[in-house]
């Protein structure tokens, strides 16, 4: 049983870091595109920088870098650590930002533009 | 024989054996039709915008990085407990996951909808003005031809008439000139 167990956490290891190395290599390589991550399109067809979205990929890089960090830097953790309901708090509000941004720049910038 | 495994636990192990065999499989299988991309990931973080066009979309690449970033914490600690045991998941990382998975489905979701036809009902605005624009343009040429045809009317009619003058007065002057006496 030992022997299955060591086999099962090996293959579960390595499946895991293929699979995520597969993506990010990707990325890395530009397969997988990230061009257009900080943009937003306009009514017109073109696209113009977006706020909503630098803040929601800031705050996304934090809480899960700091995450990463918490479960690394701990020895031996029993269970996953958990995280402030400040924390979530934030990040919901930075989800609705990006949320709101995206609605009012498919809903309601079409109709400013052209009001009748 | 004291020391062997009862029959059932033998089904286990053998149970065991074939899953990680199974999956290995499977996994590999995976790995090697995204690499040769059978499975194409290109479109893994693509959103569409406009009609052929599309873009990263943040709601899918935060999703993507919280779910690398949570498995990757629950194998290191399933791997670190020992025995091997699964652990409690906090309300809080359930909470993170749903705003997560939450926001990519509304991001979806809203474009999807493209608008709700507000982009259609602007479109279709502009098309109108265009649209009005050229008949207001069609109906200038209009005046501009229609006065172009009186124009070229009434210099037929000036043409006619000096042709009419002319023709009398060829007339006149062959009735004026006396003729001529016969030649001896």
């Amino acid at each position: 049983m030992d022997l299955l167990s060591r086999l099962a956490v090996i293959e579960c290891g390595g499946l895991l870091l293929s699979f995520f190395g597969m993506v990010l290599w990707k990325i890395a390589v530009g397969e997988i595109s990230l061009a257009g991550l900080l943009t937003t399109k306009e009514p017109g067809g073109g696209s113009t920088f977006s706020p909503a979205r630098l803040q929601l990929l800031i705050f996304t890089v934090v809480v899960a870098g700091n995450y990463l960090h918490a479960v690394l830097a701990t020895p031996r953790p029993q269970a996953l650590p958990t995280l402030p309901n400040s924390v979530i708090a934030v990040l919901g509000g930075s989800h609705a930002v990006y949320l709101g941004g995206k609605a009012l720049s498919t809903f309601i910038q079409p109709l400013l533009r052209n009001p009748r | 024989m004291a020391n062997s495994p009862p029959p059932v636990a033998w089904l286990e192990i053998l149970a065991g054996y074939l899953i990680l065999l199974f999956m290995a499989g499977v996994g590999l299988r995976l790995l090697y039709k995204m690499y040769q991309n059978e499975i194409d990931l290109a479109q893994l973080l693509c959103e569409p915008k406009g009609k052929n066009d599309c873009a990263a979309s943040m709601s899918r690449f935060q999703l993507l990085i919280f779910t690398f970033v949570i498995t990757l914490s629950l194998f290191l600690i399933i791997v670190g407990n020992k025995p091997l045991a699964f652990p409690p998941i906090p309300s809080e990382i359930l909470m993170l996951l749903g705003i997560s998975a939450s926001t990519y489905a509304v991001g979806k979701g809203i474009a999807a909808s493209n608008g709700g036809g507000a982009t259609a009902v602007a479109q279709a605005h502009g098309h109108a003005d265009a649209a009005q624009a050229s008949a207001a343009g069609a109906k200038g040429n209009a005046d501009v031809a229609q006065s172009a045809a009186a124009t070229a009317q009434s210099a037929l009619t000036a043409a006619q008439k000096a042709a009419a003058d002319a023709q009398k007065a060829a007339a006149d002057a062959a009735a004026a000139v006396p003729p001529r006496p016969p030649q001896v």
